[in-house]
C-alpha cells in the first residue's frame, strides 16, 4: 500500500491561487478526513491526487511515483474516485451495472471486458450496498442517493490502495449512512488502503478516520489527530 | 458508366453513407457535442474550397481542414481555459468566413466549389465509393474494440479519466473519427446537409433505448434507412438526393420521437 506525500504544493486555476503551498503526509493505511468551507480547495486536491489535474509548483509523491501528467493513468488505476453527487442526462444510455462494473475498466486494459467474475463481483459489492436491484437501470433514472452508492460500489470494483471519497453521504438516508461507512471502514481496514474523505458531516470522520484537515482559502490551517485513534 | 454501375454506386453511397455519419452520430449526440458536427462539416467546405483552388485532391484537402479543427478541438475544450462551446462558435465563423473568402477565388464556373457544399449521390465514383468504405470500416472497428471505453466517456469523461482509461486519447480518436466521417460524405450529401445524417438517425434511436449497444444499431438502420429513402425519392421525383436524405432522417427522427417510450415514461 502507499504513502502520500504532499510537498508545498500550489495550484492555480484560471489566474486564481486554489490551493497555497499544502504540506501533507499521510501514511499507508491511514484514513484522513477533510473539512473546510465550500470554496476552500477540498475538491481540488482530491482531483488533484488523483491526477486529474496539474499543480504549478510544489511535488506530490504517491509511494516513490511522482504525479504529474506522464504518472497520471499509472496513479488513476490504484485510486478509487468517488466525486461528489453530480448531476447527469436522465436519458443517458449507460445501466447502473455498468457504471459499477466500470470501476475496473482502467485494470482491464484495452480490448478485454468484464467476464462473469467481474460481474459477480459487481453484484455482491451492490448487495451489500443494497442496490442489486439497479443493476439493469439506467444510471439517469435512479435518485441521487442510489447514484452515490453506485459510485462507491464503482470505486470498491476497481480495488483501490487509495480511495478518495468527496461528500460520498451528501444525498444518502442516515440509516444508509451508518451501514454504508461501515461497510467502507471496514473495506479499508482489510485492506490497508489509503484514504481521503471530504465531508461536512462531523460524526462520519469521527467515525471513519484518524486524523482531519482543515482547509481554508486553499490552505491547511489545521491538522489533528481524532481522540482514541492512531 | 453505364446504368447499373451508376445505380450500384448510388445505393451504396447512400448505404455506406448513411451508416458511417450514424455510427458516428451516437457517440458526438450521446456525449453532447454535436455542435462539432457543424463544426467541422463547415471546415471540411472550407477545405474542399482551398483543395480545388491550390488544384490538389478536395477530399484530401477537407479532410486536413477536418483534422486541424479537431486537434484544435481536443486540447483546448480538455484546458478548459474557454468554454468548448466558445471554441466551437470561433471555428464555426472562422471556417464559414474562409468558405465565403475561398469561393469567389474558385477560377471559372464555381459549380465544382458548390457541389461539396450541397453533395451530389448521383455523382459518387469508385474512388469515393473506397474511401467511405474505408471510414466506415475504421468507425465500425474502433466503435468494437473500444467500446467500453466510449460507454464510459459517454457517461462522463472525468470520471472516466479517474478509471485510468486512455480516455483522453480515445476522445480524440472520436473527433478524429468525426471528421474522417464528415470528409468522406461530403462529396455524397454536402457540407452542409452530411450533420444530418450525423445528428438524425442517432437522435432518433436515442429516443428509444437506453442501451447503448442497441442505440448503435438502431442509429445504424436509421441512418441507413434515410439515405436509401432519400435516394429513392429522388429517383421517384427527379430532384437532387441530398434534401431528400436530410428530410426522411428529420422524419424518422419526429416518428421515433412521437413513438418514444422514454418520453412516455418521463411524462408519467
Amino acid at each position: 500500500m502507499k504513502n502520500l506525500v504532499l510537498e508545498n504544493v500550489t495550484v492555480e486555476r484560471n489566474h486564481r491561487i486554489v490551493l497555497d503551498g499544502i504540506n501533507l503526509s499521510v501514511q499507508a493505511g491511514e484514513s484522513i478526513g477533510i473539512f473546510g468551507p465550500n470554496g476552500a480547495g477540498k475538491t481540488t486536491l482530491l482531483n488533484l491526487i488523483n491526477g486529474l489535474i496539474n499543480y504549478k509548483t510544489g511535488k506530490i509523491l504517491v509511494g516513490d511515483v511522482i504525479v504529474n501528467p506522464a504518472s497520471s493513468r499509472k496513479i488513476q488505476l490504484i485510486t478509487g474516485y468517488v466525486p461528489q453527487n453530480f448531476e447527469t442526462d436522465p436519458r443517458i444510455p449507460v445501466l447502473t451495472g455498468t457504471v459499477v462494473l466500470s470501476g475496473c475498466y482502467g485494470k482491464l486494459g484495452l480490448f478485454r471486458y468484464p467476464d462473469s467474475l467481474l460481474i459477480e463481483k459487481a453484484k455482491k459489492i451492490m448487495n451489500q450496498l443494497e442496490i442489486t436491484h439497479l443493476f439493469m437501470r439506467p444510471f439517469g433514472q435512479i435518485s441521487g442517493g442510489e447514484r452515490q452508492k453506485a459510485m462507491i460500489a464503482r470505486a470498491l470494483m476497481q480495488e483501490p490502495e487509495i480511495l478518495l471519497l468527496d461528500e460520498p453521504f451528501s444525498s444518502i438516508s442516515e440509516r444508509s449512512k451508518e451501514t454504508i461507512s461501515d461497510i467502507i471502514k471496514r473495506w479499508q481496514e482489510e485492506r490497508g488502503s489509503t484514504m481521503l474523505i471530504v465531508s461536512h458531516e462531523s460524526t462520519v470522520i469521527e467515525k471513519m478516520c484518524d486524523r482531519v484537515v482543515y482547509l481554508e482559502e486553499g490552505q491547511i490551517v489545521l491538522k489533528e489527530k481524532i481522540y482514541g485513534r492512531l | 458508366m453505364d446504368v447499373y454501375s451508376f445505380m450500384f454506386y448510388s445505393w451504396a453511397g447512400a448505404i455506406l453513407t448513411g451508416l458511417t455519419c450514424s455510427l458516428i452520430g451516437v457517440m458526438i449526440v450521446t456525449m453532447g457535442i454535436s455542435f462539432i458536427g457543424v463544426c467541422m462539416s463547415h471546415a471540411a467546405f472550407a477545405g474542399a474550397l482551398a483543395g480545388i483552388i491550390m488544384r490538389i485532391n478536395p477530399v484530401f484537402s477537407a479532410f486536413i481542414f477536418c483534422f486541424i479543427v479537431a486537434a484544435i478541438l481536443g486540447p483546448v475544450s480538455d484546458r478548459g481555459e474557454i468554454k468548448a462551446d466558445t471554441t466551437l462558435g470561433i471555428i464555426f465563423t472562422s471556417s464559414l468566413g474562409l468558405s465565403f473568402l475561398l469561393l469567389p477565388m474558385i477560377p471559372g464556373s464555381k459549380s465544382e466549389g458548390l457541389r461539396f457544399l450541397w453533395g451530389n449521390i448521383l455523382t459518387v465514383s469508385d474512388t469515393d465509393l473506397m474511401i467511405v468504405g474505408i471510414v466506415c470500416v475504421l468507425v465500425l472497428i474502433s466503435v468494437i474494440a473500444f467500446f467500453k471505453e466510449i460507454q464510459l466517456l459517454i457517461f462522463n469523461r472525468i470520471i472516466a479519466a479517474s478509471t485510468g482509461i486512455p480516455a483522453k486519447q480515445i476522445y480524440y480518436l472520436v473527433l478524429f473519427l468525426c471528421g474522417a466521417a464528415i470528409t468522406a460524405s461530403i462529396k455524397a450529401v454536402g457540407g452542409l446537409l452530411v450533420f444530418a445524417l450525423i445528428v438524425n438517425p442517432a437522435a432518433a434511436a436515442y429516443q428509444i433505448t437506453y442501451d447503448l449497444k442497441k442505440l448503435f444499431l438502431l442509429s445504424s438502420i436509421f441512418g441507413i434507412a434515410s439515405g436509401c429513402l432519400g435516394l429513392f425519392s429522388a429517383f421517384l421525383f427527379n430532384i437532387p438526393a441530398g434534401a431528400p436524405i436530410a428530410l426522411c432522417s428529420v422524419l424518422i427522427f419526429i416518428t421515433a420521437t412521437i413513438f418514444s417510450p422514454k418520453r412516455r415514461f418521463h411524462a408519467r
